[in-house]
């Protein structure tokens, strides 16, 4: 299925994307491409999400493009996830198919047997458990396990909101930055306009949109 | 047609229907994972003034 996507996909602009910025940003982006290239390659290829799409992603996430960073909610390396989202996308992807043995063989190269002990879980809810975020903790720093599961995130997303043969990366980035959930648990419909979606998502991902897919945004420069 | 090629006919049907089934329910999403492509449209707004937002 070939998919389109429109860029920008608002007239509106992030205060920190003016057209001064733009230098600023396209050093960030050649940084993270010349730094975790072949990572973000191979992330793409196994997931087939476009690499200007997970570039986006992690710079509005780790501008810095810094492995090993925390932040102050938890969320870990170049993708800033979360051990809970993490397994939880992992099972998740298992669940829904998409866990091919290629994609499978980066992850356990981390996990090692742990990931066939996640992928065997019934009730997600266990996640929240330490223990099992311990688990995937020091693999998220990894920057070829960390851009591979926020590839594969993409991947899910992407599948949910591409039926019309128009990719709604608007979607994908705001459910990306408030969690898999954020739809349902905030009775947002699928079919809303980007002004829309911006009005019917917390503050985070009001801002999360117009960073990735705004006018001198991260997807505006990268393509 | 005799009986056992009626059976023979059902058992084919039946084995049939279960490797689709299998493909379509095992297969079916990385393959279209795999088959999807991308196309930019980038997308001008002359008529819209430029507006510099950020929310707290």
């Amino acid at each position: 299925m070939n998919l389109s996507l429109n860029i920008p996909m608002v007239a509106r602009s992030h205060s920190d994307f003016k057209p001064t910025d733009i230098a600023r940003h396209q050093a960030a982006a050649d940084y993270l491409s010349a730094t975790y290239g072949t990572q973000i390659e191979q992330a793409c290829r196994l997931n087939t999400v476009p690499d200007y799409l997970l570039k986006a992603t992690l710079l509005t996430e780790n501008e810095d493009a810094k492995p090993d960073s925390v932040n102050f909610k938890g969320a870990v390396g170049l993708g800033q996830i979360k051990p809970f989202v993490g397994l939880d996308m992992l099972a998740l992807a298992n669940t829904k198919k998409l866990l091919t043995d290629e994609k499978k063989a980066v992850f356990r190269k981390k996990l090692g047997s742990q990931l066939d002990k996640i992928l065997k879980v019934d009730d997600t809810s266990v996640f929240k458990d330490s223990a099992w975020q311990a688990i995937i903790l020091p693999a998220l720093k990894d920057p070829e396990f960390n851009t591979m599961l926020a590839a594969l995130t993409l991947s899910l997303f992407i599948r949910e909101h591409s039926a019309s043969g128009l990719l709604r990366c608007d979607y994908v980035e705001a459910r990306y930055n408030q969690g898999y959930y954020l739809l349902s648990s905030r009775k947002i419909a699928k079919t809303l306009t980007t002004d829309e979606l911006i009005d019917a998502v917390p503050a985070e991902a009001k801002n999360y949109i117009l960073k990735v897919c705004g006018r001198n945004g991260w997807l505006d420069i990268l393509t | 047609m005799t009986r056992s090629a009626i059976q023979l006919l059902l058992v084919l049907f039946v084995v049939g229907l279960s490797a689709f089934a299998y493909d379509w329910y095992y297969r079916k999403p990385a393959r279209d994972e795999r088959n999807r492509s991308f196309r930019v449209n980038k997308v001008n707004y002359p008529d819209a003034p430029i507006s510099y937002e950020s929310f707290a």
